[in-house]
């Protein structure tokens, strides 16, 4: 082995015979000189440091950007209800009865009510904190099966339900033939029958209820925001008016009609929005399906032996996840972020400091 | 301002040799090591407000060229399969000597440079940043991008190889009288004079 002292001679000596190039020392000073004078300065390249640094900076500006989206989605998330239910369950029948009693509109009843709207006092038109009618656009899904050959008859007894309830239908279709007849009807009636049309559909007269699903949106700061700011346009296109009865020139009479022909544009644009909320609100929408009970409806053989077990195991994993994620809310959506800056930042570290020799 | 300009050029052109040695060890390459060092050259010269004052100043020169080396090391790794050729463009130093003693400088030294070509370059680059430059085992690594026990290992290793040449360890023998902290087996033939 050969000490390092020996070695560190050794090379000292050999390097002294390497030839340096007569008046190389000379010429490469003068042309930093000259390259200094002449040339902008070397661009920096990036140390390492300043790399993880901005890597660094970058991720925690994502996840603070995702913290604040998520915190804000959640604030801004529409006012809004829903229930799902199976017909048969007492507790989704209840949570349907509930709303339908707690939620009913304010919306001006269109006409007589049937012989049935006596039986429930539910639709009597609420009012909002402050004394401000309530607007609240209702829609309900209903499945219904009958016995077989009863589904063209079925659509047509609706038909006559939405008749009943001072209501309408808005669109129906129908395959009655094949091995699974079936159809469909949306029936529009006043808010004020929600309740008792609602009762009516799944007390059984047009068949057994097997699937109910129901929503309710809020939309009255939405119709109070409109009327508010129909109200200052119309202030505006009075004195707009008045002052084009004032212009004294060509001039000022085009201006001034230009500024009215826009805020009557506006006021009809709101106009329309105000009575589309209006015509939402104040007519619930029943979307009812209707097939045969032996039919291949879609209604799953019920589950038994290692089939359910499965099947059960793999509904707890999922609502499992659900719950994990409703319960973390911004904060796995960061750490999931926090993760993959970190393996992409590893692996450019590693590039980085990858060995020369 | 002038007169510190004046004095930094002619501190780098005292140190040119030096320098240029360095890279031309590492690169084993004349022109290459001539660009490197210009370009080390004009990086010191930007940088002239920062040079450390003092002993620091001479390693921070070192290092400027050792880095400049090794990024053009990094840059090239296809023209590093190339070393056999560029070993060859060693060229001997005109000396003052006596002909004699200046023949047995430019032989040791043919041999010295054989002999490294020999180590592969894992070895060789720690070698040269070691017992030439004069850096220490962790800035080795630093400059390198490998642990400091690596370069320990690698150091190890190479003095062992450099060992196994008869003339090297001849040459120590004769001039620190045992420099080799073993003896050379009977066996050992100079690998570097079949190079």
């Amino acid at each position: 082995m050969i000490t390092e002292q020996a070695l560190t001679e050794l090379l000292g000596a050999a390097a002294d015979e390497i030839h340096v190039p007569a008046g190389a020392s000379g010429r490469a000073v003068e042309r930093v000189r000259d390259d200094v004078a002449t040339v902008p300065d070397l661009p920096r390249r990036w140390s390492r440091r300043v790399v993880i640094r901005v890597a660094a900076a970058a991720a925690v500006v994502v996840v603070a950007v995702a913290g604040v989206g998520a915190v804000i989605g959640t604030s801004n998330s529409e006012r809004s209800t829903a229930t799902s239910s199976t017909a048969g369950s007492s507790s989704s029948a209840a949570a349907g009865q509930a709303m339908a009693g707690s939620a009913a509109p304010v919306a001006p009843e269109k006409g007589a009510a049937g012989g049935t709207t006596s039986s429930t006092g539910q639709g009597t038109p609420g009012t909002a904190d402050g004394g401000q009618d309530r607007r609240i656009v209702k829609n309900a899904s209903i499945s219904l099966s009958v016995s077989d050959g009863k589904v063209g008859d079925t659509l047509e007894r609706l038909r006559t339900l939405a008749a009943g309830y001072g209501g309408f239908v808005q669109a129906s279709g129908s395959n009655l033939s094949g091995s699974s007849p079936n159809g469909t009807v949306t029936l529009r009636v006043p808010v004020a029958q929600y309740a008792a049309a609602r009762e009516a559909l799944t007390a059984g007269t047009y068949g057994k209820a097997t699937s109910i699903s129901e929503s309710g949106s809020d939309v009255t700061a939405q119709y109070a925001d409109l009327g508010a700011r129909l109200t200052a346009l119309q202030t505006s296109r009075q004195t707009y008016l008045t002052m084009l009865s004032n212009a004294k020139t060509v001039g000022d009479t085009l201006a001034v009609q230009q500024k009215l022909d826009d805020v009557q544009q506006q006021i009809e644009q709101l106009q329309a929005q105000q009575k589309l909320l209006a015509d939402s609100s104040d007519e619930a929408t029943f979307k009812v399906t209707v097939s045969e009970a032996g039919a291949a409806s879609g209604q799953p053989q019920p589950r038994t032996g290692f089939s359910k077990a499965a099947h059960d195991a793999w509904d707890n994993f999922t609502g499992g996840l659900q719950w994990l994620v409703s319960i973390s809310g911004g904060l796995l959506i960061a750490l999931i972020l926090v993760a993959i800056f970190g393996l992409a930042g590893r692996i450019a570290l590693r590039r980085i400091r990858r060995p020369i020799v | 301002m002038k007169e510190a300009s004046e004095e930094l050029g002619v501190w780098l052109e005292a140190r040119y040799p030096r320098c240029f040695r360095t890279a031309w060890m590492l690169l084993r390459h004349r022109d290459d090591a001539q660009e490197v060092v210009q370009d080390a050259y004009v990086r010191v010269w930007r940088f002239r407000d920062s040079i450390p004052d003092g002993d620091g100043r001479e390693a921070w020169l070192y290092r400027v060229v050792v880095n400049a080396s090794l990024s053009r090391l990094r840059s090239e790794r296809r023209w590093r399969d190339r070393d056999g050729d560029a070993a060859l463009a060693w060229q001997t130093a005109p000396q003052a000597d006596e002909p004699e003693e200046q023949a047995t400088r430019s032989e040791l030294a043919r041999q010295v440079f054989a002999a490294l070509a020999s180590l592969p370059e894992s070895l060789r680059v720690p070698v040269v940043l070691r017992y030439y430059v004069g850096l220490t085992e962790r800035e080795i690594a630093t400059a390198i991008g490998r642990r400091p026990g690596t370069v320990k290992s690698r150091l190890y290793d190479a003095r062992a190889q450099l060992a196994k040449n008869s003339y090297l360890a001849s040459w120590v023998n004769a001039t620190t009288g045992g420099g080799l902290d073993l003896p050379l087996a009977s066996g050992d033939e100079n690998e570097v004079a079949s190079t």
